[in-house]
């Protein structure tokens, strides 16, 4: 049982992580919680379903049709959440904060309609994956979690080496500290800001993608709760914080997982929600909140 | 006309409804250090970051190298090479104080002339190379000023407009704070340089503007306002 949901919870907690760095990073950058990431996160799942199956050579899941499919969701969530950016929030940088707050919440339900008038308002179910199960103790792993578990944990380790050791990470997290000063650096900080939604699109959009392989269906509203819980995550590791969003991501999937499997599944999560709230009393800030070394 | 590096052509400039700048006129030739003196509050930040483009104002030109510049968005003209180096430093305290120095860097494209002068920068401020590691936040005041000014100079500035660099230092910074002023300027980088320590800044200058509420009220060499009674009583705190 324990090493059961450990693997569940990782593979969960691979997505929620994948989707809080979103999150945090628009936040880091622009102060800003952007309610419409889940709807990239949902839309990524439907590229990828339109992927898989609208060009016959990519159905038969191959390697390379593989890759080609995540490199075409990356691309086109990531595009997605810059033209968000670009229409909905970029004309009110000089608004009152709650203008784009309300605007992200404008987009996210525009574009669920979007996709429930346009393509469909059932469920669809992606292609089937072969998948292996191996036997650990008494637990099962498959195939596809470890895919989830590894193909997450390798983004992640990119998007750190990208944001500590490159001219443009490094630039992306003075644009975090300061538009201005950046700017008297030479930085094009909205361009900085578009590169943060590029990238924190692409991942949402690939966790959706993930997400959907996961469960075998996708749905217009299928962004509603992992967005909820991966927001959730970004807060719990210290928003603004891109290793707190790893972390915190990780974290959310066990205690879901866990406390499904221990305590109750069908409170997992009140429970899940009981320990943000707890987190919130006794620090505020998140888990790496206060000494942040990496704040985009 | 039409000679100087830099030249400010009647600008006004707003905060909201309220004129912080009331047709300032000014000139910086190649070559030279120019200081801004006046109180606090009479306009100088404001005038700096007019010119680097953060603040626009609403009437009157800028003009660097005979093209305007005004109206220009910040890191544009931050790559022509008018570089700004803030008052109150405005380091990035998370980063450390390499990162700090290769966003200087930033507009550069070649790596070795990077490499090249981050080497000169540890030369100069040797401090900052037993401290590259270390986040630029944790520095003292006399350290952070010293990382202001490499990371101004890692863009191989043409102008530095220098905001109030001796602020919060403690007597014997100032003084070496100055003496890397005049270094920079002798490798002919032209400087505008606002100080409350007029005084200091009048010393280093050649020329000098006064301003006083948004308004030029004199401008004249360095070494004749530092004679001149008003100027003497007014911003240098001597008793007449
Ligand atoms: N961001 C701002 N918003 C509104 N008023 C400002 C702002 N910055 C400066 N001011 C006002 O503009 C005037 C000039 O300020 P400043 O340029 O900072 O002066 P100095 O640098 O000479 O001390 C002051 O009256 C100040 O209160
Ligand atoms: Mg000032």
């Amino acid at each position: 049982m324990f090493i059961q949901q450990l693997i569940n919870g990782l593979t969960l907690g691979s997505i929620y992580a994948l989707i809080a760095l979103g999150y945090t990073m628009v936040y880091g950058v622009l102060l800003m919680i952007n309610f419409a990431h889940s709807e990239i996160f949902m839309i990524g799942a439907y590229i990828g379903l339109w992927a898989l199956t609208a060009i016959p050579a990519f159905a038969s899941f191959t390697i390379t049709g593989f890759i080609i499919t995540f490199l075409v969701v990356l691309l086109f969530s990531g595009l997605l959440a810059v033209s968000v950016e670009k229409l909905a929030y970029k004309p009110l940088r000089q608004a009152p904060r709650l203008s784009p707050l309300i605007s992200a919440i404008g987009v996210s339900i525009v574009l669920q309609n979007l996709i429930m008038l346009f393509v469909s308002n059932q469920s669809m179910p992606l292609p089937e994956f072969k998948t292996t199960r191996y036997q650990i103790f008494s637990a099962e792993v498959d195939t596809l979690q470890i895919f989830i578990f590894c193909f997450s944990i390798a983004l992640m380790l990119l998007l750190n080496l990208f944001i500590s050791k490159t001219k443009f990470g490094k630039a992306m997290r003075a644009t975090a500290h300061s538009h201005s000063v950046s700017q008297l650096m030479g930085i094009n900080s909205s361009s900085m800001i578009a590169m943060v939604f590029f990238i924190g699109g692409a991942l949402g959009g690939i966790a959706g993608m993930l997400n959907g392989m996961y469960y075998g269906s996708i749905k217009y509203n299928m962004g509603f709760f992992p967005g909820i819980k991966a927001f959730t995550a970004a807060v719990l590791g210290g928003i603004g914080n891109v290793k707190g969003a790893m972390l915190g991501g990780f974290l959310l999937g066990l205690i879901e997982t866990f406390s499904a499997g221990y305590i109750s599944s069908q409170n997992k999560d009140v429970i899940t929600f009981c320990v943000l709230i707890l987190m919130l009393v006794f620090k505020p800030t998140g888990i790496l909140g206060e000494n942040v070394t990496e704040k985009v | 006309m039409g000679n100087y590096l830099l030249e400010i052509r009647d600008i006004y400039t707003y905060y909201d409804k309220i004129a912080a700048l009331k047709g300032v006129s000014l000139n910086l030739q190649k070559g030279e250090i120019v200081a801004i003196i006046g109180a606090n509050g009479a306009g100088k930040t404001t005038l700096i970051n007019t010119i680097s483009g953060l603040i626009h104002p609403a009437q009157g030109r800028i003009l660097f190298e005979n093209n305007v510049i005004s109206g220009m968005p910040a890191y544009k003209i931050a790559r022509k090479g008018i570089v700004q180096i803030p008052e109150g430093r405005k380091l990035f305290p998370k980063l450390t104080v390499l990162e700090n120095m290769e966003l200087g860097a930033f507009s550069q494209n070649n790596k070795k002339e990077i490499n090249e002068n981050i080497e000169k920068m540890y030369a100069l401020f040797p401090i900052l190379k037993q401290r590259s590691k270390q986040y630029a936040g944790t520095m003292s005041g006399g350290e952070q000023q010293m990382l202001a000014l490499a990371r101004g100079l890692m863009a191989k500035p043409k102008v530095l407009l220098i905001d109030e660099p001796s602020m919060g230092l403690a007597p014997v910074l100032v003084e070496k704070t100055f003496q890397i002023i005049k270094e920079i300027n002798a490798q002919g980088i032209a400087i505008l340089l606002v100080e409350q320590n007029a005084k200091k800044s009048l010393e280093i200058a050649s020329r000098a503007y006064v301003i006083e509420t948004g308004k030029i009220i004199m401008t004249d060499n360095a070494h004749k306002l530092l004679e001149n009674d008003i100027i003497k009583k007014a911003y240098l705190g001597e008793m007449l």
